[in-house]
C-alpha cells in the first residue's frame, strides 16, 4: 500500500492507473477512511472544541488527498508524448477548477473552526447564565463555553426545574450538551422572549415546553459548528431535526424547520405540532401579564399603560386617562370588548373560561370605567 | 469452453517464471490446453464481484459525500444513480484485484482465473483496460435500459467465439482455474449476498441517518 502510494506520488504510475487507481479509487478510499476515523473520534468526543479540531483535521486530510491524487496524476505525464500529456493535464485543471471553486468558502470554514477550536468563538462570550429560584436563565450566544457553564450552574443549584432561554442560537453541539443536561435532569423549557436557531435544540429537550406570550422561536437548519447550509443538502440530518425527531414534533413542522431561511410559527402551530406543550389557561394568562407588564409607563392607545395582573383564571390590565378630559376622543368601551375578542389567541382562552378585564382610571385614580370580557360573538 | 492455447500461445513468456505462474493456475484439460470460460460462469462471477464491491464502494462515497447521498437516498431513482455512480469505482477495485492475484470474489467462487497472453495475471494498465472496455461496451457505461443490450451482446460474443471485445483488445483471458467452472456455486453466492444486502442495507441507511 505504502509503495502504491510513493509511486503514484513520484508519478511512477501509467496516467490510466493513476487517473483511475491514484484519482478515483485510492482517494475515494483514503478519504473514507479519515472520515471514519475522525468520525469515530468526534462521536467519542463531548468538546465543541475538540470535534472542531478534529473537523479541521479532517478538512486538512482531504486537502492532502486531493493533492496527493493530483500531484500523481500530473507527474504520471512526465514521460508522455506531447499529444497526451498536454490535453491529460488540460483535462486535470479543468478538474481541478471545478474541486476548487468553492475554495473562498472553504478557507473561511475552517478560519472559523480554527477560531473555535482555538477557543476564540467568532460568536463571542458564552451566555450569561444564572440561577433564580427554581428556573436558571441562559441569557446570549450559546458559543463556546455555554454548556460547561450551563453544567457547572445546574450543579450548584439542584433546585432548578425550568431552563429559561433568551438567545439567538449559536454552536450546535453546545446547544446539544445542554440539551442533553436538560434531558437528564428532566426540566422544563421556556423560551422568554426569543429563542433562535440553536437555541431551539436546547428548548427541544425540555420535558414540558412553554414560551412567553409573544415569544418569537425561530427554527432553522444548523450545521454541527452552528453555521447555515448554503442548500437543502442533509436537511434530515441536521442537529436541529434530530432534536425536533427526540421531541416527537409533527413531521412536517420538522421539515418547515429545517430550511435555510429562519422560520417563526406561531405558537398555535407549535402547539399542535408538539413542539410546545400544551399550556394550562391560567399560565398562558400569567404569561401574557409578563409580557405585557413590560410595557408598564408606555403610552397604549392614547392612555398609559398602568400594568398587567393575572390570577388564576383572571388577567387585568390597568390604563390611566393622560387627557383632562374623561376619555380620549373616539374611544368607547365597546372597543374593547372588539379588540380582545379579535385577538385569536385572546379569543380561545375567553373560549375555555379566561375573563380579560380592562380598568381605566383618572388621573387621580378613581375609576372611570371597567370592561369585562367574557364571552366572544362569533366570527 | 473453448481451445485457449491460440490466445496463451501455449504459455509462452519471456518470463520463465511468469509462465510458471501462469501455468501452476490456468486449468490444464490434459493435452496442453486451457480452457476458456463460459458466460454463464462469467456472468454470475461478475454479479458476485459486484454485489461484494458495490455496496462497500457506496459505503465509502457515503462517508466521504454524505450530502450527495442524502440526496440520493431521497430520489426516486436515487439507488439507480448512486449503482450507476459506483459501478466505475467497482470495476477499477476488480481491475486491482485481477492484476494482483488474476482473481476476485467472484472469479473465486466461479473457479475462474484471468490469464494474459503469457498465462500469468494481466499487468495494473492491462486489467484497467480490459475493465474499461467492460464498462463501456459490456455494461455500456451503467446505463440502466442500455445494460441488457450489452450483456446480451457479450452472451453473443462469449457463444459464439469464446472471447468478448474487451479480452481481445486487451489480449487477456478468463479461464478456468481448476478442472471446471462453477456457475452454479458463483450463483449461490450472488444470491446468498443479494439476500443478505436486501436485509443489511436499509440498516445501515437507517444508522447512517443517525
Amino acid at each position: 500500500m505504502t509503495g502504491f502510494l510513493l509511486r503514484h506520488w513520484r508519478g511512477a504510475l501509467s496516467p490510466l492507473c493513476a487517473w483511475l487507481v491514484g484519482g478515483m479509487l485510492a482517494a475515494l478510499l483514503l478519504a473514507a477512511g479519515a472520515r471514519l476515523i475522525l468520525l469515530a473520534l468526534t462521536l467519542s468526543t463531548s468538546s465543541l472544541r475538540v470535534a472542531t479540531a478534529l473537523e479541521l483535521a479532517g478538512h486538512g486530510a482531504m486537502a492532502a488527498i486531493l493533492v496527493w491524487a493530483v500531484v500523481g496524476i500530473w507527474r504520471s505525464y512526465a514521460g508522455e508524448p506531447n499529444k497526451t500529456k498536454l490535453p491529460g493535464r488540460l483535462l486535470l485543471l479543468a478538474m481541478l477548477w471545478f474541486v476548487d471553486w468553492r475554495l473562498p468558502d472553504r478557507l473561511e470554514s475552517a478560519k472559523a473552526l480554527f477560531q473555535i477550536a482555538s477557543g476564540h468563538d467568532p460568536l463571542g462570550p458564552p451566555a450569561a447564565i444564572r440561577a433564580l429560584g427554581d428556573r436558571i436563565l441562559v441569557d446570549g450566544p450559546l458559543s463556546v463555553g455555554a454548556s460547561a457553564r450551563f453544567a457547572e450552574e445546574l450543579g450548584g443549584h439542584p433546585e432548578v426545574r425550568t431552563v429559561v432561554l433568551r438567545s439567538n442560537g449559536g454552536q450546535a453541539m453546545e446547544a446539544e450538551m445542554i440539551a442533553k443536561a436538560i434531558r437528564a435532569a428532566g426540566l422544563d423549557t421556556y423560551a422568554l422572549d426569543h429563542c433562535v436557531s440553536a437555541c431551539t435544540i436546547a428548548m427541544a429537550a425540555g420535558r414540558e415546553r412553554r414560551a412567553a406570550h409573544g415569544a418569537k422561536i425561530g427554527f432553522q437548519q444548523v450545521t454541527a459548528v452552528g453555521h447555515m447550509e448554503e442548500d437543502e443538502d442533509g436537511r434530515f440530518r441536521s442537529p436541529v431535526a434530530d432534536a425536533l425527531v427526540a421531541a416527537r414534533v409533527d413531521r412536517d413542522f420538522i421539515e418547515m424547520a429545517t430550511g435555510t431561511m429562519i422560520w417563526y410559527p406561531r405558537h398555535g402551530e407549535m402547539v399542535d405540532a408538539g413542539f410546545l406543550t400544551r399550556q394550562t389557561v391560567s399560565d398562558h394568562l400569567a404569561d401574557i401579564a409578563r409580557f405585557a407588564d413590560e410595557r408598564r409607563g408606555k403610552m397604549v392607545d392614547h392612555f398609559l399603560f398602568e400594568g398587567a395582573w393575572a390570577s388564576a383564571m383572571w388577567i387585568r390590565h390597568t390604563y390611566r386617562v393622560t387627557t383632562d378630559g374623561e376619555v380620549p376622543g373616539g374611544f368607547t368601551f365597546f372597543m374593547v370588548n372588539e379588540k380582545v375578542c379579535a385577538d385569536d389567541e385572546f379569543r380561545s382562552l375567553i373560549a375555555e373560561g379566561a375573563t380579560f378585564e380592562h380598568v381605566y382610571i383618572d388621573r387621580d385614580g378613581w375609576l372611570l370605567g371597567r370592561v369585562v370580557v367574557q364571552e366572544c360573538p362569533e366570527p | 469452453m473453448t481451445d485457449l492455447t491460440r490466445y496463451l500461445g501455449q504459455g509462452a513468456s519471456d518470463d520463465p517464471a511468469a509462465a510458471d505462474a501462469g501455468a501452476d493456475a490456468v486449468a490444464d484439460a490434459g493435452d496442453g490446453q486451457a480452457l476458456l470460460a463460459g458466460p454463464w460462469a462469467r456472468f454470475w462471477a461478475r454479479s458476485v464481484d459486484l454485489l461484494v464491491m458495490m455496496p462497500l464502494l457506496a459505503v465509502a462515497a457515503d462517508l466521504v459525500f454524505p450530502a450527495l447521498s442524502a440526496r440520493l437516498v431521497a430520489a426516486r431513482v436515487g439507488g439507480i444513480l448512486a449503482a450507476i455512480m459506483v459501478l466505475p469505482f467497482a470495476l477499477i477495485a476488480d481491475a486491482v484485484l485481477v492484476s494482483a492475484w488474476g482473481r476476485s470474489p467472484g472469479k473465486m467462487a466461479a473457479g475462474l482465473v484471468v490469464r494474459d497472453r503469457n498465462g500469468v495475471a494481466p499487468s495494473l494498465d492491462t486489467a484497467l483496460d480490459r475493465n474499461l472496455g467492460l464498462y463501456a461496451r459490456g455494461f455500456i457505461m451503467g446505463i440502466p435500459i442500455l445494460v441488457p443490450l450489452g450483456l446480451i451482446a457479450s452472451y453473443h460474443c462469449l457463444s459464439v467465439r469464446g472471447v468478448t471485445v474487451w479480452d481481445e483488445d486487451s489480449d487477456s483471458y478468463v479461464v478456468l482455474a481448476g478442472h471446471a467452472e462453477r456457475p452454479a456455486r458463483a450463483a449461490a453466492v450472488a444470491v446468498a449476498l443479494l439476500a443478505a444486502l436486501h436485509l443489511a442495507w436499509p440498516a445501515y441507511l437507517a444508522v447512517a441517518a443517525r
